[in-house]
């Protein structure tokens, strides 16, 4: 009796599970197979000698790079820009979620909706030749700034300034597509509850609160702790594009920093060992914000 | 009798100097030397493509004057295994991975002195001594002779295992250039201390040398990397205070006092940004610099924002060329200004390092061609016809050989000098006679519109000054250039911790000329510099290279 359900279940799932093969083989190969090149990081690694003939060195390249004279200013400044974007990556969508849900006009409720998304198609290669224009001392924010009275600021040249550069122009850049989610979960929320609360005398701000907000809750937490495993991640695109060495003491990140010591010389362990690094923290993050997801929204993959 | 016996016997030996040399030459049409091959054979090389690449007539990297050449007169097949971007990372990772694969090509050309060394520990590259000897022309030969720095580099206990750039870095020191129209506009003297080159920096800034009555001129050029690129940097300003630095790594050698030391800790160093930190105070520099790169700054050649930069000896060909094309503006190279107390001290890199390491796989069947295709090369190009040298070496087409020579500028350049001095470029011939007529056409205007004339007239022409390369040879000729000691060989300390090391000389030196440091820093600085490996660096140069 007990064997027969799963048999069946079994054979109407066969042809699914033929299906998902090649997905798998393609993940076998180029997920985990390429995961195999971190040991690396435990080598003293030339291409020429390649995985099997480079001799170990054990933990010496993980050594080397903790003791590299600006690697905790690094750590520091990857995890400075990286919280505010996430904080202010989670805020900034739900906040326009919600004022564009309050728009009535569907037209001009779609229209803003493409607009902001656009940036999110740009890349930062591209986005970058902008702000440089854009942000520069004879550049139009700052003639503004300037023909107001008030003192230029040097955007991508002022150690202070420089990370909020780069915080507020990835908001920028991204609060239209993190929208969609929120935007998403408004649409779920059921519509009686509105005209309960209404019954009950709920001006627009009160069902905000009270129903609006509790409705995206889940969906909200969801996505901060989904976030925090991004912690390590700066955003190697933007800053390595927008940066000088004048801004390197606030703006350099783990993953810039990498990049020149694994490109300048060849250094592959180092580097490898720099992303090991990345990842096991990462690694970490992930399991704490999985519990966590689970414990606060109720979110269960496995 | 016997006189008329010595007379008929030195007519014989007359008559036979004359027809010896004849049998000698046919002896050498027999030799190996440029034999084309009874078979066609097929060669297969790696190919560093290139933005200034430029192709005619539908050529491409697959058929162009090169192949065609080669085709013809040794019978080979060039082919192209792959190519790839060369100012990217792009060929740099397309031969790690052909390191990784052993899969080479038949001519193989290693962008960087590591990646060449590699290849080389690991067997992959032919021993191409035996076929040097056998098949070089005398000619060819004579460049290993010239430049043995250079083929140190690929130099196995003296077998040779590939051939570097053969020429010699002198000509890399820094210069001053200075547009002709803004010193003309304000009647103004090039300057030959640093006192007078920012006292002519502050007129270019405040005195409308463009007089178009705007404020919107800088006095000196400068961009945000000031140790590392080429382009408006620091390095010929720190050379007037016996400063040597040069791109990259900066310049490791061996001082007065016999002591291995590095160019961007020296003393003269402080006393350089102190200079630079009070020009960028009064606005003599961009307040902006920081954030220029090489491209930025030539944005701002073009557009004349800037009027006086510090760059290497190839201004007019890059980026002066720019405003030349756009306003018919002239920028002239003069020897870097003075500073009072110091002797002045140019980095160079060591004649090891070369932009390219050309070697052949192990497993080609005819390490030959490659000698046989440099034959050609130097026949073709260095003792060609005019004709041949536009061309085969004319418009970066010398880039679509497998293998060329570096045009040995410090033999040229003085034979130039005198012919341009005495006004006839007769007895020049090969390269010598068409940078003559380059630097002549120019001047007389007959190629004002010829780029390549530009380019060359400003490293050649005598008037005054002299171009880059005069003042280039003046240079070495006192004594103010200096070899990097660091060249093929590096410590394991270096290879990890140089980018971090850069990083403190970039960072330090932008951050006291802005102000975010003071320049006390500077000392700070050199004790870092020196705890972060620098130190051990020096240690192990000091051992490997003693004191002669």
């Amino acid at each position: 009796m007990t064997n027969r359900k799963p048999k069946i279940k079994w054979k109407r799932e066969l042809s699914l599970v033929v299906m998902l093969i090649p997905a798998l083989v393609l993940v076998i190969i180029y997920r985990y197979g390429s995961m195999l090149g971190v040991v690396m990081a435990f080598q003293k690694f030339s291409p020429a000698k390649g995985f099997f003939r480079s001799p170990w060195i054990g933990l010496n390249n993980f050594r080397n790079l903790f003791t590299m004279p600006n690697i905790w200013q690094i750590i520091y400044n990857t995890v400075f820009i990286s919280f505010f974007k996430m904080t202010l990556g989670i805020i900034v969508p739900v906040v326009f979620a919600l004022l564009l849900n309050e728009v009535a006009s569907l037209r001009l409720r779609r229209t803003f909706q493409t607009l902001v998304y656009l940036p999110h198609f740009l890349s930062w290669v591209i986005l970058a030749g902008i702000f440089a224009d854009l942000l520069s001392k004879d550049g139009i924010i700052n003639l503004t700034l300037t023909s107001m009275g008030l003192q230029s600021v040097g955007f991508l040249s002022d150690q202070k300034v420089f990370p909020w550069t780069m915080i507020i122009s990835d908001v920028w850049k991204g609060f239209g597509f993190g929208s969609i989610i929120y935007l998403a979960a408004l649409t779920g929320i059921d519509q009686n509850l509105y005209e309960a609360a209404a019954i009950d005398g709920a001006n627009r701000w009160k069902q905000t609160l009270h129903v609006t907000l509790p409705g995206i809750t889940s969906t909200v937490v969801l996505m901060t702790v989904l976030s925090l495993a991004n912690i390590l991640n700066g955003g190697f695109d933007q800053i390595y594009n927008l940066y000088r060495p004048v801004v390197y003491e606030t703006g350099d990140i783990l993953d810039t920093f990498v990049y020149r010591l694994g490109i300048d010389n060849a250094q592959f362990s180092l580097s490898t060992a720099a992303g090991l690094f990345k990842s096991a923290i990462s690694c970490i993050l992930i399991v704490i914000s999985y519990r966590l997801a689970d414990k606060f929204a109720g979110y269960q993959i496995f | 009798m016997k006189n008329r016996a010595a007379k008929l016997l030195l007519a014989l030996v007359l008559c036979l100097s004359l027809i010896l040399p004849a049998f000698i030459a046919t002896a050498e049409e027999e030799n190996e030397y440029l034999k084309p091959y009874d078979e066609p054979i097929t060669i297969t090389w790696s190919v560093p493509t290139s933005a200034v690449q430029q192709f005619f007539n539908g050529d491409t990297y697959e058929n162009n004057v090169w192949s065609r050449l080669i085709k013809e007169r040794l019978n080979i097949n060039i082919e192209v295994a792959f190519s790839a971007d060369n100012s990217t990372d792009m060929y740099r990772n397309k031969l790690n991975t052909t390191l990784a694969t052993g899969d080479l090509p038949d001519i193989v050309k290693w962008a960087t002195i590591t990646q060449y060394r590699q290849a080389q520990e690991e067997g992959y590259l032919a021993d191409l001594e035996e076929v040097w000897e056998k098949y070089a022309s005398p000619e060819l030969k004579a460049y290993r002779d010239r430049y043995p720095d250079s083929f140190n580099a690929v130099t196995v206990d003296g077998h040779l295992f590939g051939f570097p750039y053969m020429e010699d870095n002198f000509h890399n020191a820094a210069f001053l250039w200075i547009r002709d129209d803004w010193l003309k506009n304000l009647n103004a003297e090039p300057p030959k201390t640093i006192d007078e080159m920012v006292a002519l920096a502050r007129r270019f800034t405040f005195e409308d040398p463009d007089q178009d009555g705007v404020n919107d001129t800088y006095g000196l050029g400068m961009q945000g990397m000031v140790a590392t690129n080429n382009v408006g940097t620091l390095e010929g300003f720190a050379g007037a205070f016996g400063v040597p630095g040069h791109n990259d790594t900066g310049v490791f050698y061996r001082d007065k006092e016999g002591k291995m030391t590095f160019g961007w800790i020296q003393p003269g160093m402080k006393k350089c940004l102190e200079i630079a930190r009070d020009m960028y105070k009064e606005g003599l520099i961009d307040p902006e610099f920081t954030a220029l790169n090489t491209s930025t700054m030539e944005a701002q050649v073009t557009n004349g924002t800037i009027g006086m930069m510090y760059h290497m000896n190839w201004g007019t060909w890059h980026p002066f060329n720019y405003s030349y094309q756009a306003d018919g503006v002239i920028t002239r190279p003069y020897p870097i200004p003075l500073a009072e107390g110091y002797e002045p001290l140019m980095g160079i890199n060591s004649n090891e390092i070369g932009d390219f390491y050309t070697t052949v796989s192990a497993n080609c069947e005819h390490p030959e061609a490659l000698i046989k295709i440099l034959n050609l090369y130097e026949e073709v190009v260095m003792r060609g016809t005019p004709e041949n040298f536009e061309t085969y070496w004319a418009n970066e087409q010398y880039r679509l050989s497998p293998a060329y020579i570096g045009i040995p500028t410090e033999l040229f350049a003085p034979e130039i000098h005198a012919a341009l001095a005495a006004g006839t470029g007769e007895g020049l011939t090969g390269t010598a006679a068409e940078y003559y007529k380059y630097v002549t056409g120019f001047e007389d205007g007959s190629l004002a519109d010829n780029t390549n004339a530009y380019g060359t007239w400003g490293q050649m022409f005598v008037d005054g000054y002299g171009g880059s390369m005069k003042i280039a040879l003046e240079y070495k000729d006192k004594g103010w250039l200096v070899q990097n000691v660091l060249a093929s060989e590096m410590p394991d300390i270096w290879l990890q911790n140089s980018s971090v090391l850069a990083d403190m000389v970039e960072t330090t030196f932008v951050d006291i000329i802005v102000g975010n440091k003071d320049l006390d820093y500077f000392d700070e600085f050199v004790k870092n510099w020196l705890a972060a490996g620098g130190q051990e660096t020096l240690d192990w140069l000091d051992a490997k290279y003693p004191a002669e």
